[in-house]
């Protein structure tokens, strides 16, 4: 069982759908959802939209199960407090889908929830809603960190079914100074590692992952823009969404930096699934 | 309100395309009567407006910013504050002003690069000519026209004949509606949509309209599921827009070399600077030694003399019809290890002929005039051609059975299209064209196309009346595989008689019982001049990549004619599916076993193939005409656009036009480029070599009790005066003999290689220095200077002194630029009237030499004074001595090979 946190907004009908295809993943075939009373809709509205996705779960041959609760001090803390008494393999959520001056994750439920480590928590960006959930091409960026033990792979398994292709994504980051003066001979053994380092990356998906049905490819960059360097392969390779995992950075490195998921959410042109990498 | 609609959930969750229209329409959460205007303005705060722009906030600022950030200009401009302070602590030695040139040279090197950098982003106004200002919506059950910025996932467009369709919409009912996906697909060949759902791909299904693309027949409404950079369009905007060119070889070369002689500059001027300190010397001088050997070791006028020498280059580019639009484009040329290439219009004239005539039967030409007549009055039926004053006009095959039936005019074909009662335009999954009849009251039904399309609508097959129809059709099978091996496209053409004529009925409806007239062999020829430029390319040790969408068959004819691949080569072809299989690895692999030939491919897989190049380090051209080339041609490291048949999109996106869209040009130019190349080299280590008569004075000043033979501003004089000239002369040199008969050069192989620098430094420069240094002392000792003394700035015989050190370096220079001319022999023999701007360099070079002695307002200036004229003459003699020097050390070298 998987749940879906709802607030019945156009986004959240439109993420509620991964939740149906990823729900038809797991071993029970469930979704439950999870809406917290804010104040904000009226109980009609609440309960057509409700009505329409178990529709669509019925037709997609899923359990929905329904939770409805009380605002307590106020959503995120009622959605915590309601997750971790009530475990699931994972959370499903949405970004805000309104460009605002603040992002499309700052500040809001999703971005709490995945800084919670100790909840396993999944937020998506729908920008294809034709897609309906479908996803055939993933691009998946790999740091240095990806182990058998990690998010992404489990929530590339809950992917995985319907995939066609993976394309896996490192890209070594340079600092922009230094970057158009890098030889052409560093940059090949830079290049050389990177590779290495996602043959391992593979190997640990092969192993356990059946993707014999999906064509999966790699490839190592080096950028000194990460976030362009993603939004530019996903746009390249036509991919469907882009699995990405988050990390806390310091505030001087978002300064200097910027913030480089809010690049990415405000700038890609497919659906982005974001991951937390604690749990 | 969307938020009421109740509509049937009877299918599973199924994408867009893939859904019945009520399916679709929840799926966005619409109505068939269309969004109302508060949800639409929900929609537009939460997807933003339908554009496909990408802003960049201070995009200008980071550009000239970045412009300020290498090494060369923070060396300038660290070295003008040294001045400044120096003049701040020690008045009166003029540092200022050379702080002051200082920022000068700095600040027009980044100017001149930033407006290089930053010109109007045209490819971006070229794709929104794409897409319409208006567009008719239907909200709440009213249908106006709104600004199609307005346009959000969910609205209810209504489309027609003429329109440009503003965002990816599915449609959801229509009538006859034709449309053009020509600038998203390249594909030329009009498509009917329908309402129907569609198992294909999303992008390929027929019942989505594209945006960018436009209506050419017929009307309908569409629902809208994706806006500005959410469209297949907007995602071609932003590659465009988003990828950064790599960095030219020569860029990387310069910035390597620049930070190379930064390093040593630096190194060198704070090492002395130290060892004065711990000498003793007052502190000013020690910075005005600094600064001194700094300004010595960078090569102030090289970056701008690249700068020159490539609009140079451009410019006798554009007389062998390649146009640059990027200087960098320039040099890049000569470093191409791959040229991807398209067959239609650049190996090929692009004027499709046709070259045979063959029944079910035979592959051979059929003889008998009836029956060539017979097949060609079919296929006349089944094209869209009209006649003008300038010749025919449709397309390009319907162009060449005119052609072909104009070949003959006492044919009975002549008045044959007056019959010609309907047209069905080419159907892309039919794959054929297919028209109507009539006439002396008999009426046929004509179609058109590709064999597999029509085959299995064949009921019989003419001339072969008593022969089985599997035997028959196993016969034309051969037939088809016979012409296709000879390169040519075939189509097939089959006809039947129907009884009436009835507008409304379809195609479909006509299209059985068919009997087979015959085939059409089609060629493009072969443009003459490929061949040779092949040739060239495989002496000069470049790949030709073949990229076309034709058929496996007919790209290997044609690349076996031109000569990319031998007539016994095998396994050189990878179809656009085998393509979308493979990995980035096993494609590195299949380049690297010789796959010169991608058939069959879409446009968006150019850029896999170049990526895959660029991962096996070889720098890649790439050609396109397509709007959905653009981003390919983005990525190669050079991008040639047709100047001929090419889109504005493309042209803008590339950096290099072909005005005649010919393979040989891009040949030429590569030529051209390597000869860029290697004048560039000629030139840097010219100008290197002044930098060791300019070094040793320095070193010398702080080691011993000696004046200082060249003051900076005499430094200035030779690297941002007299040498620019005969630099610019030596980039105007003509290619060498066997340019095209090396290979092309490693993308490790620097600019700046040890070898040069120990060249220019240690071999000729130490001979100027030595030279120069010379005779410095020699005016020094005869006016009675003994060792130790220490002379004033003022002094004349130091200023006599230091303005034959001065004069004896320019005119040794002379002897310096000639060498350069040839890697081989003296160059003398081919004349130095040849190179007008080299006459007028050594001019400038001699009148300095003179002046900087005799000529008073540059005495003043340079601080220099006159000598005796045997001291000037023995001066001169440093003209053949570095020039025998050199001339020894090639002959050396040459027998040594």
């Amino acid at each position: 069982m998987l749940d879906l946190a709802y607030d019945a907004s156009l986004g959240a009908d439109w993420v509620s759908r991964y939740g149906i295809r990823l729900a038809a993943n797991s071993e029970d075939k469930t979704l439950r959802l999870v809406h917290v009373l804010d104040g904000l809709l009226t109980t009609d509205i609440l309960n057509n939209k409700i009505n329409a996705i178990e529709k669509e779960c019925n037709s997609n041959k899923i359990k929905l199960q329904t939770e409805i609760l009380p605002m307590r001090k106020n959503v995120v803390s009622t959605l915590q407090t309601f997750f971790s008494r009530n475990s699931s393999e994972f959370i499903l959520c949405g970004t805000r889908m309104l460009n605002s001056a603040r992002g499309y994750l700052f500040g809001t439920v999703s971005e709490r929830l995945l800084e919670n480590r100790a909840l396993r928590v999944l937020a998506i960006r729908v920008f294809q809603p034709g897609n309906s959930g479908l996803v055939s091409d993933m691009l998946m960026p790999v740091s240095e960190r990806f182990t058998d033990q990690s998010n992404g792979l489990f929530f590339l398994e809950k992917f995985s079914p319907q995939l066609k292709s993976l394309h896996l994504l490192h890209i070594s980051k340079i600092n922009t100074l230094w970057f158009r003066y890098l030889s052409q001979n560093r940059a090949e053994k830079l290049k050389l590692a990177a590779h290495e380092y996602l043959k391992e990356v593979q190997r640990v998906i092969e192993n356990h992952l059946s993707l014999q049905a999906t064509h999966c490819d790699s490839r190592a960059l080096l950028s000194d823009d990460t976030a362009k360097e993603i939004i530019i392969q996903s746009n390249k390779l036509k991919s469907d969404i882009v699995l990405l995992g988050t990390s806390t950075r310091s505030l001087p490195y978002r300064f200097f930096y910027g913030n480089l998921l809010e690049q990415i959410l405000r700038q890609s042109a497919c659906d982005i699934a974001l991951y937390n990498k604690g749990h | 309100m969307p938020d009421e609609i109740e509509v049937p959930h009877d299918q599973p969750l199924t994408q867009i395309h893939r859904a019945s229209i009520d399916a679709a329409v929840r799926l966005l959460a619409s109505s068939r009567e269309g969004l109302n205007n508060n949800e639409a303005l929900r929609r537009i705060s939460e997807f933003g407006r339908n554009s496909i722009e990408v802003k960049q906030r201070f995009r200008a600022l980071k550009s000239l910013f970045k412009q300020f950030r290498n090494f060369f200009t923070i060396l300038l401009n660290a070295s003008a504050v040294i001045c400044f302070v120096a003049d701040r602590v020690q008045p009166g030695e003029s540092m200022n002003i050379l702080g002051w040139a200082l920022l000068g040279v700095s600040g027009l090197n980044a100017i001149f690069s930033f407006i290089q950098e930053f010109r109007a982003e045209k490819a971006m106004a070229a794709l929104k000519k794409f897409l319409p200002a208006l567009v008719k919506v239907r909200r709440d059950s009213i249908e106006a026209e709104v600004e199609a910025e307005f346009l959000v996932p969910g609205d209810i467009i209504l489309i027609s004949e003429g329109d440009k369709i503003p965002a990816d919409a599915r449609v959801l009912n229509c009538n006859d509606l034709l449309v053009s996906n020509a600038p998203l697909t390249g594909e030329s060949k009009p498509i009917s949509l329908t309402a129907e759902p569609s198992e294909q791909s999303l992008t390929d299904s027929h019942n989505v309209a594209l945006a960018g693309c436009s209506v050419l027949r017929g009307s309908g409404e569409a629902l809208v599921y994706a806006t500005g950079l959410r469209t297949e369009f907007g995602k071609i905007a932003q590659l465009s827009q988003g990828i950064q060119r790599t960095a030219s070889p020569l860029e990387k070369e310069t910035g390597k070399m620049v930070r190379i002689l930064t390093y040593i500059a630096v190194t060198m001027g704070v090492l002395f600077f130290l060892y004065g300190v711990f000498n003793g010397r007052p502190l000013w001088v020690n910075l005005v030694f600094m600064m001194g050997i700094i300004v010595a070791n960078v090569p102030e006028g090289l970056l701008p003399t690249f700068t020159l020498s490539l609009a140079m280059g451009s410019l006798r580019m554009a007389k062998k019809n390649v146009l640059v639009k990027s200087l960098n484009a320039v040099e890049a040329m000569g470093a191409v290890h791959v040229i991807c290439t398209d067959k239609t219009g650049t190996l090929t004239l692009n004027q499709l002929t046709i070259t045979r005539i063959a029944s079910g039967r035979s592959e051979d030409e059929v003889e008998v005039r009836e029956e060539r007549n017979h097949i060609l009055k079919h296929a006349l039926t089944a094209s869209d051609l009209k006649q003008t004053a300038a010749g025919f006009v449709g397309d390009p095959l319907d162009i060449a059975i005119g052609k072909k039936i104009s070949q003959d005019p006492s044919s009975s074909l002549a008045h044959w299209s007056e019959g010609i009662r309907k047209h069905f335009p080419f159907d892309v999954y039919q794959r054929s064209a297919a028209g109507i009849h009539a006439a002396d009251g008999q009426t046929c039904f004509s179609v058109k196309g590709a064999w597999e399309s029509i085959r299995p609508k064949l009921a019989a097959i003419d001339g072969r009346p008593n022969v089985p129809l599997d035997a028959a059709l196993a016969d034309a099978d051969k037939v088809v595989k016979q012409l296709a091996s000879q390169g040519l496209r075939v189509i097939a053409v089959a006809h039947c008689t129907i009884e009436q004529f009835d507008p409304a009925r379809k195609r479909d409806e006509y299209a059985t019982g068919l009997t087979l007239a015959g085939f059409l062999g089609i060629e493009d020829p072969l443009r003459p001049e490929v061949p040779p430029a092949v040739q060239k390319c495989h002496d000069a040790g470049l790949g030709i990549i073949l990229i076309t969408g034709d058929h496996p068959d007919t790209a290997l004819a044609i690349a076996r004619k031109a000569g990319i691949v031998s007539h016994s080569a095998d396994n050189v072809v990878v179809t656009g599916d085998q393509l979308k299989e493979l990995r980035q690895q096993q494609l590195m692999d299949r380049l690297e076993e010789g796959v010169s030939i991608f058939a069959r491919t879409t446009p968006e897989q150019k850029m896999k193939i170049v990526s895959a190049l660029q991962a096996l380090g070889k720098v890649t051209a790439m050609t396109g005409d397509g709007v959905n080339d653009a981003p390919a041609l983005k990525t190669a490291d050079v991008g040639i656009a047709m100047g001929k048949e090419g889109t504005d999109v493309a042209r803008e996106s590339a950096q290099i036009i072909l005005l005649d869209d010919n393979f040989a040009s891009i040949v030429a130019g590569i030529e051209e480029g390597r000869t860029i190349f290697n004048n560039i080299k000629k030139f840097t280590n010219y100008v290197l070599v002044s930098n060791g008569p300019e070094i040793l004075p320095y070193i010398m000043y702080i080691l011993f009790p000696i004046p200082l033979a060249l003051t900076v501003i005499q430094i200035l004089s030779i690297d941002l005066g007299t040498d620019i000239i005969p630099s610019m002369a030596l980039g105007q040199e003509p290619p060498e003999p066997d340019t095209m008969k090396r290979k092309p050069r490693e993308r490790t192989e620097g600019l700046l290689t040890f070898r040069l620098m120990a060249h220019s430094y240690l071999f000729l420069g130490l001979l100027e220095a030595i030279w120069s240094m010379s005779l410095f002392f020699y005016v020094l000792v005869s006016h009675g200077w003994h060792y130790g003394n220490v002379m004033s700035s003022t002094d004349g015989v130091y200023r006599s002194a230091t303005g034959i050190a001065l004069s004896t370096i320019l005119l040794m220079q002379i002897g310096n630029l000639l060498g350069r001319r040839y890697r081989k022999g003296t160059g003398l023999n081919l004349g130095i009237f040849r190179n007008k701007l080299m006459f007028l360099g050594i001019i400038i070079q001699v009148v300095f030499s003179w002046a900087v002695l005799y000529f008073p307002p540059l005495q003043v200036v340079l601080q220099t004074g006159p000598v005796d004229l045997h001291v000037y003459l023995l001066a001169w003699l440093g003209v053949p001595l570095i020039f025998g020097f050199d001339l020894l050390r090639k002959q050396f070298l040459s027998q040594k090979v």
